[in-house]
């Protein structure tokens, strides 16, 4: 009985087994005798599942994209879909301290983030300085939520955890008491900061997070000690006691050389900076008349340039890159006690096995970088663009259609007559290059317009998470190719699936929309998935008869 | 997999009458199980990008029902739409509700800022102060409350795992009687006492709210209606509430506990803190009990 049944499972076994399965030896000889097999179709292509993009372009319903004058201030339009709030801009420029209540209640700032003081040489513009910095968590976790809260997305469904250091704001942390968005100052990157060369600066770090914290202000001529003989450098041995949870420190500087700088937490700071605690810090130079913004919330377009910088230039971009490992960011989101978050990142965590995951510019990657962080120009301009690459690998900086003159390295000027003008930039980490865009349409510096990418050339940078269009990919593009709402004219394959969730999950075929008929995901052959279940089954039931005849023969 | 386990056992027992097998089966089969389910919890504290999903209702959850709060959240919409219909007590009330769009909650971004009965300066601001008009349901002030709350991280070392606390995170009151607070700061950062839920009607947003800048402090009063309900209080800093900022305002009988309460109520989502040996410690209970079953079955058949 059992020997039956064991044969008739080896042939059950035998007829489940795939053809193209056998050895090559006995497929050939088959092939002999019966010939090739006869055709059978190939499974039908999968219909694409309907999906439900986002708004690629979102409605300024508030008008903040226009060129406005507020508080005495000309803020320029902002002609990409997303523009800051030009009431804050207002305040940055002017001193939360001098601006009128309604501007400030717009700005969503209170009265002391941005005090400006007294004119100390005479030159018309405020000379004391004094910015106070919050440090805010976005995407963390909740004791009582399964999804982060204050939210804030990179991409569509993409939100790795982040800490930032922001303005100092009254009210909620996000939208609405309804929402788990973060409101709009409070996002990544950390705001680019401008003074002025000779300027009496004090920052106030006002640690409103759950870890200690400093601030390092790299390249940024500052002293070891403050007057009080106090660390002024924001290194935990050499300088200072970090700032804990509840606390507050002000670092004093009067910087004397212009330039592009950075600032960044220097606590742990293979954890720390990689989290998103840095920023631009930029140094004008002293000019008549200099009123500076101070904050420029989540880098990008400045709406109100320096005076030497409009003196030169037609427009100005800060524009920060930073990449980031999600097992590193995520790791906020796996645990609400700060004792916990501090053993995982801190002890556990390794940043010599770490891979990046997401490539960002100005906090976001493709699509969302189209939103905000284009560059836009007209012929025969020049654009200064500020640099930095916050991440941890460098970024190959190219710019397609042009070819950019590097002017200042680190903040230092490149003499004219060694500048050097190339279409891919290399930036280490920690480094900053300012560049010269030129748009004239000489076949050097510029093609003419158009939508030109400009995005990291190590092939990663333009993935998000391995998908691509993704990472930090932007465009500079010509007026003539932009759309009233801010959108490019583009010409090529339909951008709404990467408006999608689905697509950044690796849900969506990369060339559905091209030729959808050819290239859709291929469906399943049933029947094949039907014998290999068969010869699964049978083989099991070999097993356990050959186990009983064991057992017999031991008992 | 309960199912499947046991029949695979009574299987092995009819074939083999051996105990060899059956250890063999058991071992492997729950080991299995165990390493999977460490398997899942692994998955969750290395959540991956989390992606969307309803919102966080749970931010306030009841403990007796889960989804009251979402209710209560329903309601407070709905009170913001229906202020067409109310506008009249508001004519009446004194009470200047400027912002024309206050009903229109999800709006814009800080709808629920800006427009306000608000005093802002560089020490504070102080939202939606009513020491005066009655909620439509309340013919009188019953009785008049005065809290006096301390916030800062000093108060956080009384619970472990928090970093942010406050002086007392449960105010009982009656129906119909006025709140007054006392909100003071000794941190060298803002902190806030935000309350939500109050008749949007009254209080624009349905909040009334006090923020200290750091060493600060600042004082305001509110009327809650004549409903026994539970509001939530707390700081909307970014993850104050969730580090131990959160509170709760009963009216009444309440409406139940809310979740994550420091001194009063579980987190709805809480950390294992097992020892980073579990999985070893979890291998040799398996082996324990194997122990004991081949122990036990041997006592057995003698």
């Amino acid at each position: 009985m059992r020997i039956k049944l064991l044969l008739i499972a080896i042939l059950f076994a035998l007829v489940c087994l795939p053809t193209q399965w056998y050895p090559e030896s006995i497929r050939l000889v088959f092939s002999d005798w019966f010939g090739a097999q006869s055709y059978r179709a190939r499974p039908e292509s999968l219909a694409t599942a309907q999906r439900v993009s986002e708004v690629a372009c979102p409605e300024d319903f508030r008008a903040w994209r226009e060129a406005q004058t507020i508080a005495g201030v000309d803020i320029r339009s902002s002609p990409t879909c997303v523009a800051d709030n030009p009431s804050a801009v207002a305040a940055f420029v002017r001193g939360t301290n001098n601006v009128s209540q309604q501007v400030l209640l717009d700005s969503g700032l209170t009265p002391d983030a941005v005090e400006k003081g007294r004119d100390l040489d005479g030159d018309g513009d405020p000379d004391e300085i004094h910015i106070r910095l919050e440090v805010a968590e976005l995407n963390g976790s909740s004791p009582d939520l399964n999804e982060p809260t204050t939210q804030y997305s990179i991409a569509p469904g993409i939100k790795p955890g982040f800490w930032v250091f922001v303005p100092k704001t009254f009210g909620m942390a996000t939208e609405n008491f309804e929402s788990i968005k973060a409101r709009s100052i409070l996002r990544v990157p950390s705001p680019a900061i401008r003074v002025e060369q000779g300027d009496r600066i004090k920052i106030t770090l006002e640690n409103s997070h759950y870890m200690p914290h400093t601030i390092h202000f790299h390249g940024v001529d500052h002293p070891f000690v403050d007057e009080d003989g106090e660390g002024n450098d924001g290194v935990p041995i050499t300088s200072e006691k970090p700032v804990l949870p509840g606390g507050a420190r002000t670092y004093d500087m009067q910087p004397r050389q212009p330039g592009t700088m950075f600032y960044h937490c220097h606590v742990q700071p293979q954890v720390h900076i990689m989290m998103g605690l840095q920023g631009l810090f930029i140094v004008e130079e002293n000019r008549p008349n200099n009123w500076l913004q101070t904050l420029n919330i989540g880098a990008g377009q400045v709406r109100v340039p320096s005076v030497a910088v409009a003196e030169e230039f037609d427009r100005e971009y800060d524009l920060q890159y930073l990449d980031i490992d999600r097992e590193l960011n995520n790791l906020i989101q796996a645990s609400s006690d700060p004792r916990v978050i501090t053993e995982q990142m801190h002890n556990r965590y390794d940043i010599t096995d770490a891979t990046s995951d997401y490539f960002t510019v100005n906090g976001r990657s493709f699509p969302y970088t189209f939103r905000e962080s284009l560059v836009v120009t007209k012929p025969n301009e020049h654009i200064k663009l500020r640099v930095v690459n916050g991440g941890n690998s460098g970024v190959a900086l190219h710019t397609h259609g042009h070819k950019v003159t590097t002017t200042h390295l680190d903040g230092v000027e490149v003499s004219p007559a060694v500048r050097i003008t190339r279409d891919v930039v290399w930036v280490a980490s920690a480094q900053r290059v300012d560049l010269d865009l030129e748009t004239t349409n000489d076949g050097l510096h510029s093609y003419g317009a158009g939508i030109w990418l400009f995005h990291d050339h190590q092939e990663k940078g333009v993935t998000t998470d391995g998908i691509n269009p993704g990472g930090n990919i932007s465009a500079i593009v010509y007026e003539e190719y932009l759309q009233e709402n801010g959108w490019p004219m583009t010409q090529g394959v339909d951008y709404a699936p990467y408006f999608t969730e689905d697509y950044y999950r690796k849900e969506v075929p990369v060339w559905g929309d091209l030729a959808g008929d050819v290239f859709l995901n291929a469906g399943t052959d049933v029947w094949m998935l039907l014998r290999i279940l068969g010869l699964a089954i049978s083989l099991s039931v070999i097993v356990v008869l050959l186990l009983g005849f064991v057992q017999k023969r031991t008992h | 997999m309960l199912c499947y386990c046991l029949g695979l056992f009574k299987n092995a027992r009819i074939n083999g009458r051996m105990p060899v097998i059956k250890i063999f089966y058991t071992v492997g089969l729950l080991s299995l199980t165990c390493l999977s389910l460490l398997q899942a919890q692994e998955r969750d504290l290395h959540a991956e990008h989390v992606i969307g999903g309803a919102k966080g209702e749970a931010l306030g959850t009841i403990s007796d029902s889960v989804d009251s709060q979402a209710q209560i959240r329903v309601e407070d919409a709905h009170a913001g739409h229906d202020m067409g219909e109310s506008s009249e007590e508001e004519l009446n009330s004194g009470i200047s509700v400027e912002d024309p769009h206050a009903g229109h909650v999800m709006g814009g971004e800080q709808s629920d800022h800006g427009d306000h009965n608000m005093v802002l300066d560089s020490g504070g601001m102080v939202m939606n102060n009513n020491q005066q008009v009655l909620p439509q349901d309340c013919t009188e002030v019953v009785a008049e409350y005065n809290f006096e709350v301390y916030a800062g991280t000093e108060f956080a070392s009384e619970y472990p795992g928090t970093i942010y606390a406050m002086s007392q995170h449960e105010y009982l009151v009656e129906p119909c009687s006025s709140v007054t607070i006392k909100f003071v700061n000794t941190d060298s950062i803002r902190h806030q006492w935000m309350i939500h839920g109050l008749p949007r009607y009254l209080y624009p947003g349905g909040m009334f709210h006090l923020e200290a800048a750091g060493g600060q402090s600042r004082e305001g009063t509110f009327i809650v209606p004549s409903d026994d309900k539970t509001y939530l209080v707390h700081c909307d800093m970014a993850q104050h509430m969730e580090m131990g900022m959160k509170a709760q305002l009963k009216a009444g009988a309440g409406s139940g506990d809310l979740w994550s309460i420091p001194g009063v109520s579980r987190s709805f989502r809480p950390d294992n803190y097992l020892p980073k040996a579990s999985r070893n410690y979890l291998l040799w209970a398996l082996l324990v009990g194997v122990m004991l079953t081949i122990a036990f079955s041997c006592f057995w058949r003698r």
